[in-house]
């Protein structure tokens, strides 16, 4: 299951990509800015913000009443029929969660081949962890390899040697995240160790594959943690780029329409943070840094 | 001359602030009374003398002024109002609209009534384009105003040994206007004498005698000949390609000794000159493209230029850029920064498809070669063709609206349409009916346009822009006489985003789904959606929207373009003149709009129309890469009179060294694979909202509105909000 598909997008790789946004993740991180990955089911958003209280939907099922100007949505009522979708003038609802095969989403992402032809782009799987459906994963992939499609493995690490091993002939990189190096850091700010994590990407490493670290920076969290993956990453051979992506907080009000609890950090890095972060990164590991 | 750092500032406004000495002339208002006494008594004065004889009274009388901080210092008194786009002069408004009147209403009644109620309901725009000229500047450049004169003199003579009346007739008007000129810049170079600008004082004296020798006296040249083609009422709307027309003066004022500073320095004063003259959707000039064989005319001074421009952080010149495969990838890369850095006065024109377009014409490469484009953006090829290309501008939409009612203008009441039977059996049959209608309206455009063109001298002879053509002097003819190699006129049909998502609303929601009778629908949009709410927000919500790269928006948009193509472009009319047909809208998509009926898809009476060839506002739901998808499926080469695709971004889409190397292999896609023109906004909503609300901190946004830029905080409220409407949905 997947729950979007971003067109131009240019963070996630080389060039200009498309990028598949799987659903599901073993992580909690608490930063994360994605919170409709979290869960491997269908989810329903509401965002109170856009509503105009007009009530069109409240004719439609039992899930949304209106009462006193308030508008009160229980999700637990919502059958995914979509039919609020349609009818909302604010687009105040969305659902999360596509069950389309992998022929139709190769069908939906190839749409834009000639932009990944043009540019030196493809198609990124992302998420939550594109890795935790590993067979849909090297089907979608077998099929865009078919048309000479870069692909690109944005992973948080955390899923079985296997799955790394299925996905490795298809995988033309592998965008992943290292968070700490300090095995409780790693557990107080995503919920799981990082054992697993660091193993996978010595493996990958060992299989020639390019590299791409992605570090968020998240204040009083993880950002004592710079140096100590700096050292690790000098160990690693195929990294082409290490990203520092600053945490940023606009991610809110997604978890207050889907009805996720909100773990998000408050404090938000400086430009100085990252700077330092990225120079510490550059000047031990000896790997290009932005 | 101080350095232009500390004369800028004299130099922006000095239009808006101009104070002109009574000693040297008439005032405005004096000169406006006596044309238009002038006017009033022409009668059946022979039109080319009489308007050549007014030309040379307003060139004796006018106004000067010398402002000394500028090497470009002369300004005339011709009555514009420059606090806003520039206004109509004297001569315009004395002469030239009231024979226009004149000569349509008289000679031309029913269809000219027919014209006025079109424009009145938002229907079409139909003009007689004398606004949009390309001056012959390689013919001009190397004779000056004395060797034009010359020119026309000795072909005079040839004319009147062989007994050609006309040719006698029309150059005659030429010689009275170029007389009138040269006592002009006498007169200048008089006045300029009591002042402190020497250089100024010689130039305009060697111009007096003898062609441009630097590049000095170049581009002096190119302001006083758009000063003196305009007062005439005829615009000049390019300065030409300036990195190739003016490469032997910078070539030689290097050789001369002159440095890389000094020159940019001219050209820093030469840019800000037509800042401040803020001439009416500003003043372009073109760099690079490539000769026939395929090679890049970019130079050194294509990229001197561009730095030059970046620096100063204008909108006005405008620039056109010829993008082809082997363009300099240096400057296509410099161009594409300046836009997502917000200097957003670029348009960018891909050779490959304008070749092709005017292949359609039968216009071989070896000719097209040297196009430029004019205004906005639309190709002519310099010294070669006339084009008229705003002669009309056809709002596609209003036929949706005929289409429904059997010919009748919902707002109006009009019959303005095709009359017809309202009921369609199937979706086909309803398709076939739309295109009916469409046509009636082009057809008429059309019709006026060939007629009206039987009357171009009688309404506005033009001497000045005719004598930039060798073929204009020697044939002894008037441009508007057709008398070039290529005579062409143009139409623009615009809204047909706003046209395909009505007709997919119709076909899913009337023919498929029977969600509403196709005469309940009309009724609805006679009551402006009053009582249809919930239908018109399924139907705004539905996913068919042109702009996403969806098969049946895109198929219709397909079955339209491809309609008007096989129907219309490079059919041949009187004077062997072919029809050029473009799909831009300029920024009639908003007053158009404000007169156009509630459409099917949703969109409310009095909204905008869609523009040029973009989605309905918020509709592209797919990125830009979904919305190019969809432009690329029309056939843009077979719209030559242009087929721009405008674009607006998020700055986060393409930020940093790898977001600009993916914009450019983006605008590069886009062109490999068939685009004709970009130009665009890298903007977010944020930015317009907070310079909605602080204007003084944002005074030098741009915006990229149609053809031409302006400054955020200078435009309505009204399009303000347009503009951040497009960029919230992006």
């Amino acid at each position: 299951m997947i729950f979007a598909i971003k067109r131009f997008e240019t963070h996630d790789g080389d060039g200009i990509r498309t990028t598949v946004f799987f659903k599901g993740c073993p992580l909690r991180c608490r930063w994360c800015h994605n919170p409709e990955s979290f869960s491997r089911e269908t989810e329903i958003a509401y965002n109170d913000e856009l509503c105009i209280r007009c009530g069109r939907c409240t004719s439609l099922c039992d899930a949304s009443v209106i009462k006193d100007n308030k508008h009160i949505f229980d999700r637990t009522k919502c059958t995914f029929c979509g039919e609020c979708i349609d009818i909302c003038p604010r687009g105040a609802y969305s659902i999360y969660g596509d069950n389309r095969s992998a022929e139709e989403i190769a069908e939906e992402v190839l749409f834009d081949e000639i932009f990944f032809k043009g540019s030196g782009g493809g198609v990124t799987f992302s998420g939550g962890e594109p890795l935790m459906q590993t067979d849909f994963c090297v089907k979608l992939a077998k099929i865009l390899k078919e048309r000479d499609i870069n692909i690109a493995i944005d992973t948080c690490g955390y899923v079985s040697r296997e799955a790394i091993e299925k996905i490795l002939p298809y995988a033309d990189t592998f965008l992943y995240d290292i968070k700490a190096i300090d095995p409780e850091v790693h557990k107080a700010c995503t919920g799981k160790s990082n054992e697993l994590i660091l193993d996978n990407l010595k493996f990958i490493d060992s299989k020639g594959k390019n590299i791409e670290i992605r570090i968020p920076y998240i204040p009083e969290y993880n950002s004592g943690e710079i140096e100590k993956i700096a050292e690790f990453l000098k160990g690693i051979k195929n990294i082409k780029l290490i990203r520092v992506l600053p945490y940023h907080k606009y991610a809110d009000s997604k978890y207050l329409s889907l009805g996720t609890k909100n773990l998000s950090p408050e404090k938000i890095p400086t430009k100085e943070e990252i700077q330092r972060a990225r120079e510490t990164l550059r000047r031990i590991s000896g790997h290009k840094v932005n | 001359m101080k350095p232009f750092n500390k004369n800028r500032k004299y130099i922006e406004n000095e239009f808006e602030e101009a104070s002109f000495d009574a000693v040297t002339g008439l005032s405005a208002e004096e000169l406006y009374t006596k044309l238009s006494e002038m006017q009033e008594k022409s009668g059946d004065l022979e039109r080319e003398r009489f308007c050549a004889e007014a030309y040379a009274f307003l060139l004796e009388k006018l106004q000067l002024e010398i402002n000394e901080h500028t090497p470009f210092a002369v300004k005339f008194n011709i009555g514009v109002d420059y606090s806003g786009f520039a206004g109509i002069d004297v001569f315009d408004s004395a002469i030239f609209r009231k024979q226009r009147e004149k000569v349509l209403s008289e000679k031309l009644p029913e269809d000219y009534a027919r014209m006025v109620d079109g424009d009145i309901t938002g229907l079409s725009l139909i003009y007689t384009d004398f606004w949009h000229t390309v001056p012959g500047w390689d013919y001009i450049i190397p004779l000056g105003f004395s060797g034009v004169l010359e020119n026309a003199k000795a072909s005079r003579k040839k004319h009147e040994n062989d007994g050609d009346a006309r040719a006698v007739r029309f150059l005659d008007s030429v010689i009275i206007r170029y007389e009138a000129i040269l006592g002009c810049m006498r007169r200048i170079y008089e006045y300029s004498l009591s002042f402190d600008v020497p250089e100024f004082s010689e130039a305009i004296k060697n111009l007096t005698i003898a062609p441009p020798k630097s590049l000095y006296e170049v581009m002096l040249f190119s302001v006083l000949f758009l000063y003196f083609e305009e007062i005439g009422c005829e615009r000049g709307r390019t300065l030409g390609p300036i990195d190739s027309l003016y490469y032997p003066f910078y070539k030689s004022a290097l050789d001369g000794g002159a440095s890389l500073e000094e020159i940019k320095e001219m050209f820093r004063y030469f840019f800000i000159h037509f800042t401040a003259t803020k001439r009416f959707a500003q003043q372009p000039f073109l760099i690079c493209g490539s000769d026939v064989l395929g090679n890049d005319r970019t130079n050194e001074l294509s990229h001197l230029i561009l730095d030059v421009y970046d620096e100063l952080n204008i909108l006005d010149p405008k620039i056109h850029l010829r993008y082809h495969k082997n363009i300099d990838p240096e400057i296509f890369k410099k161009a594409l920064s300046m836009i997502r850095r917000g200097n957003s006065s670029i348009c960018i024109v891909n050779d490959e498809a304008v070749f092709r377009g005017y292949e359609k014409l039968g216009i071989p490469r070896e000719d097209s070669q040297n196009y430029v484009l004019l205004g906005c953006y639309e190709p002519v090829i310099m010294g070669l063709e006339e084009a008229e290309v705003g002669v009309a501008w056809i709002n596609s939409a209003k036929s949706i609206e005929y289409l429904l009612t059997g010919g009748r203008d919902i707002l109006s009441g009009k019959y303005l349409g095709l009359k017809t039977d309202k009921s369609y059996a199937t979706f086909d049959e309803l398709f076939d009916g739309y295109l009916r209608q469409l046509d009636y309206t082009v057809d008429f455009a059309i019709e006026f346009a060939e007629k009206q063109s039987k009357y171009n001298v009688l309404m506005n002879p033009s001497p000045i822009y005719s004598s930039t053509f060798a073929n204009c002097i020697e044939k002894g003819r008037d441009v508007h006489e057709y008398s070039l190699k290529y005579n062409n006129f143009s139409l623009k049909c615009f809204g047909l985003a706003t046209v395909v998502d009505s007709l997919c609303a119709i076909k899913k929601f009337v023919y498929e789904n029977g969600e509403i009778s196709l005469e309940e629908l009309t009724g609805a949009l006679e009551k402006n959606w009053s009582g249809y709410e919930d239908l018109r927000i399924k139907i705004l919500n539905d996913k068919d929207k042109y702009g996403n790269g969806r098969a049946l928006p895109d198929n219709i948009m397909q079955r339209i373009t491809e309609h008007l193509e096989e129907k219309y472009v490079g059919k041949e009319f009187s004077y062997g003149r072919r029809l050029r047909f473009g799909l831009d809208s300029i920024d009639t998509h908003l007053y158009r709009g404000r007169v156009t009926a509630a459409t099917p898809d949703g969109r409310l009476a009095g909204e905008v129309v869609s523009r040029n060839l973009c989605a309905t506002p918020g509709m592209d739901r797919a990125g830009i890469t979904g919305y190019m998808q969809s432009v690329l499926k029309i056939n843009s080469e077979a719209f030559l009179n242009s087929a721009i695709f405008d674009f607006t971004m998020h700055p986060s889409a393409i930020e940093g060294e790898k977001g600009l190397i993916d914009f450019v292999s983006l605008i590069k896609i886009f062109f490999d694979g068939g685009g004709f023109a970009v130009q665009g906004n890298i903007v977010n909503s944020e930015t317009l909202k907070a310079a909605q609300n602080d204007p003084r901190a944002y005074s030098t946004l741009q915006i990229r509105v149609c053809g031409w830029n302006e400054y955020f905080v200078r435009m309505s409220k009204a399009k303000q909000d347009y503009f951040i409407k497009e960029s919230e949905l992006k």
